[in-house]
């Protein structure tokens, strides 16, 4: 039913929304707040890595530990001028989302300045290029499997394996998901509170802008992308239920999936449906969500498997 | 002299556009607590039933037969012999203007209605979420469905005051913005200095207290956003009126960011302080819109620098001033909060 | 000197005022009952002590040294432990986990030497060791929250109802571990308790709360002897 290029971009997609989804949801589960910025990382590590390689002819994917630490910087600094000043200042959930767009605001509208002044300085595209000229490809059979489905892979694999580990077995990742669900009693046991909050949205800021890369190996990339992205991934993690990581795993894998599969079913004969309808598949999906199961998809099994009702 | 009295009449249209979509916002979110992060979703409805209507309604009148020619590949050339018969008629001119204003604003409301079945009992940041993401969808819809703005090509709207023409026309026509943008914010003014207006703080300030008092919260935040969405949906219509095209790109979230600014500047929850925050905001915009014109080149769009700075503002405001410039009174705040808590 | 002291106490949230000059002394060793009727401000005067609300006036001294300004995180590594009520574990990690919470500021062999002690204590605890809390019933949730004070081996235990909603049987053990705390550990306790005949029962001295006022602190059996205050707050006859 579908092409071996269907589902290696399926797969492909499905890596950027799950990492997308992950740093989402842990910046949320801090705070309460969607980060409406978090799309805005991504692109922020697609044009470090895009400078890099015009610039000092960096491999894109060399590029991905800088725009890791770059993304990872940046969502701090947004954490500790804005969020937590806000925070600090008693103002509301609703505050907290307004200044969350105006940060948005502020980053695109900068991304546009530079992808405004670059070209004049580098004689090069700054809107609407691809890394996939970049990239390896390995033959298997009949099919060629391109390297960004290989590194994504990889690349989310290993860090959905290391955050697992990180959160459940260590003392300051048993002490981060503490924190999460009752910080004054974890401050009252001695845990430092703002440090846990810091770590995660460096995290979710760095895992951000490195995945952001592998999009700009997928399809042409400008400094609006990140708002696209950034509906997709709260779709992924209000499926997945803004609670947990591993939900916001399965949120993204579900919301990438659908949208590949999904247009590519629709767009052909009988409906043949515009392919420029496919952000709707997950902005539909994220509206389904909300009225049949708001609590996202492992807040079902969870009741069901056992049993039980997860006390507040 | 001309010059100047455009500038003030143009400027006037834009004002009356923005009054109401700051009024609107500010009857939801700084009364009732409701974060309409989908403001232009609202917008967008009123202008696009104005796109989607009139040319296509009309042109049968102008003596044009829509099932021999491509509407959408044609529709500026239609618009402007629809505009040319409509020179002719201004009688019918007006009450196709007025009546489209009203079905603009009752489109408005019913996709407000819709907006808020899924999301409107949820807690504010899925409400915030839902009404950007829908937002988003209705853009996406009508990029690609031709029926309804002939999605890229855009919309050709008549211009119901061209019996006028001149300065005459761009003043009957401002004229008329105004004072049905005037209207919205009087009666706005008086709404939220009723009884319901009473409630609506109530229900902002403690929301399972107003539950107690046998109110039922979720109806009513239903009721506001639907008349919220109704105002804007107008504000829509007299827009694509205005510009005289309907663009789907032009309904862009960034209007709905703008829309925010001027409430948070002016203040949240005062009906004067939305006037103000909409009359600051395009003062600033009017003014570098000109200034551009006199500036050197510069390497990059200066609207991308407004909106860095609109952005930082807007973030100081909330840091450092959140209450905007005129808060609203404290003491109908407190009151409030004791009726509530009792 | 008492190990804790509080004079004339007044604090509450934000503008709002609940305690108006409350008094206390409790030694080491010794079992503090705080009565009073609802909305008398008990759970504030436990909160207050270690620093949730807001102060106006008052000292709070402990081990001869004023804690009335430090910060709930300092008055706990001086040695208070406060349980508060409700949320006073976390629901969504391992009965383990919590314990690894409790013990988070100990370096990793003080952790298994006081984590033994505290088991020791509290052997029932090992039967949940590796569940969720949020599937454990509420006299295992409180038996897991007392460990976790014990481990952080604090002289001063500040409970807050500890026997609400639980079975009576359920609830009898409880007091009696507190009862084993001060026995064993020789630690002070302040018990707020819904159920004052219970909590005299066990306690050396009581404290009477009335409209965020201590209008008695005695031992138990001078509370009792006074047939004014017995009649009016205990339903003595």
């Amino acid at each position: 039913m579908f092409s071996i290029e269907v589902i290696i971009d399926a797969i492909t997609f499905s890596n950027l929304i799950i990492a997308l989804a992950i740093g989402l949801t842990l910046t949320y589960m801090t705070l309460k707040v969607p980060n409406f910025a978090h799309g805005d990382t991504a692109v922020i590590g697609i044009y470090t890595a895009y400078t890099l390689t015009i610039m000092l002819g960096i491999h894109p994917y060399a590029s991905m530990p800088i725009a890791f630490l770059l993304g990872g910087a940046l969502s701090i600094i947004t954490y500790i001028l804005v969020y937590r000043v806000i925070g600090q200042k008693g103002g509301s959930i609703t505050t907290l989302m307004i200044a969350s767009i105006a940060v948005e605001v502020i980053i695109r509208s900068s991304l546009h300045i530079y992808a405004d002044i670059m070209p004049k300085i580098t004689s090069t595209f700054f809107r609407g290029f691809t890394f996939s000229k970049y990239d390896f490809s390995i033959p298997i059979g009949e099919a060629t499997l391109p390297g960004v489905l290989i590194v994504s892979t990889l690349t989310i694999t290993g860090i959905v394996v290391s955050l697992y580990l990180f959160l459940t077995r260590t003392k300051f990742g048993t002490a981060m998901r503490a924190t999460i669900e009752n910080p004054s009693l974890a401050s009252t046991l001695g845990v430092d509170v703002e440090k846990v909050y810091l770590v995660s949205w460096f995290l979710a800021g760095g895992l951000a802008a490195l995945s952001g890369i592998f999009l700009a190996f997928q399809i042409p990339s400008d400094p609006e992308s990140g708002w696209g992205l950034l509906l997709r991934v709260f779709a992924a993690s209000v499926l997945g239920g803004l609670d947990n990581i591993f939900g916001a795993v399965l949120g993204g894998a579900v919301i990438g999936f659908s949208e590949i599969l999904g247009i590519y079913l629709l767009s052909k004969p009988p409906i043949g449906l515009s392919p420029a309808y496919r952000p709707a598949i997950p902005y539909l999906m994220f509206i389904l969500v909300l009225l049949f199961a708001p609590k996202g998809i492992t807040s079902i099994n969870l009741k069901k498997l056992l049993g039980g009702e997860e006390k507040k | 002299m001309i010059d100047i009295l455009r500038i003030i009449v143009d400027f006037t249209a834009f004002y009356s556009i923005y009054l109401m979509l700051s009024v609107s916002l500010n009857l939801e979110y700084g009364y009732t607590g409701i974060p309409n992060f989908g403001k232009v979703m609202f917008f967008a409805g009123g202008a696009f039933t104005v796109g989607a209507i009139a040319g296509r309604m009309l042109a049968p009148l102008a003596g044009i037969d829509l099932s021999k020619l491509d509407y959408c590949m044609n529709n500026v050339y239609v618009g402007s012999l629809v505009s040319r018969y409509l020179a002719q008629h201004a009688g019918l001119a007006l009450a196709v203007f007025i009546a489209l204003v009203i079905a603009g604003s009752l489109v408005g409301a019913f996709l407000g209605w819709l907006a808020s079945y899924p999301s409107i009992r949820l807690r504010e940041d899925y409400l915030g979420m839902t009404l950007v993401v829908s937002g988003e969808l209705l853009r996406i819809v009508s990029l690609n469905y031709d029926p309804l703005v002939c999605g890229t090509f855009g919309a050709k709207t008549p211009n119901p005051f061209s019996f006028l023409s001149g300065f005459a026309m761009d003043f009957t026509r401002s004229a008329f913005m105004f004072t049905i943008a005037m209207l919205t914010w009087l009666i706005v003014g008086r709404l939220v200095k009723s009884p319901f207006g009473r409630l609506l703080k109530a229900i902002r300030e403690e929301e399972e207290a107003a539950e107690a008092l046998g109110k039922d919260v979720v109806k009513v935040r239903m009721k506001v956003l639907m008349l919220g969405s109704a105002i804007a949906g107008a504000a829509g219509a007299l827009y694509a009126f205005y510009i005289g095209i309907v663009h789907p790109s032009d309904y862009a979230p960034l209007r709905t960011f703008i829309v925010w600014v001027m409430v948070i500047i002016g203040g949240a929850g005062n009906n004067l302080g939305a006037a103000v925050g909409a009359l600051i905001y395009l003062f600033v915009d009017r003014t570098l819109a000109i200034a551009k014109t006199y500036m050197p080149v510069l390497p990059f769009d200066l609207n991308y620098l407004t909106y860095v700075f609109l952005g930082i503002i807007l973030i100081l405001v909330l840091i450092f001033k959140p209450e905007g410039l005129i808060p609203e009174s404290l003491e109908v705040r407190e009151e409030i909060r004791e009726e509530a808590s009792q | 000197m008492p190990l804790l002291m509080v004079e004339n106490l007044k604090a509450g949230y934000g503008k709002l005022q609940i305690l108006h000059g409350v008094s206390l002394n409790i030694n080491k060793g010794e079992i503090l009952s705080v009565i009073g009727p609802n909305g008398s401000g008990k759970s504030t005067l436990l909160k207050s002590i270690f620093g949730l609300t807001t102060i106006f006036d008052g000292k709070i001294s402990f081990k001869g040294e004023d804690i009335t300004r430090k910060k709930p995180h300092e008055k706990a590594r001086m040695g208070i432990a406060y349980l508060p009520q409700t949320d006073n574990l976390f629901t969504k990690l391992k009965v383990k986990e919590n314990m690894l919470l409790a013990g988070y500021t100990l370096s990793e062999s003080e952790y298994q030497e006081r984590l033994k002690e505290a088991l020791e204590f509290l052997p029932q605890v090992k039967e949940f060791w590796e569940r969720k809390v949020w599937t454990l019933s509420g006299g295992e949730r409180q038996m897991v929250s007392i460990a976790m004070a014990v481990l952080r081996k604090p002289e001063l235990y500040m409970l807050d109802e500890p026997t609400a909603a639980l079975a009576p049987k359920i609830a009898r053990t409880i007091l009696e571990k507190i009862v084993q705390l001060r026995d064993t550990f020789g630690a002070a306790i302040i018990l707020v308790e819904q159920n004052a005949k219970a909590a005299l029962k066990i306690s050396d001295n009581t404290l009477l709360l009335v409209a965020g006022k201590s209008v008695f602190q005695g031992s138990s059996s001078e509370l009792l002897q006074n047939k004014e205050l017995a009649q009016m707050y205990l339903g003595v006859k």
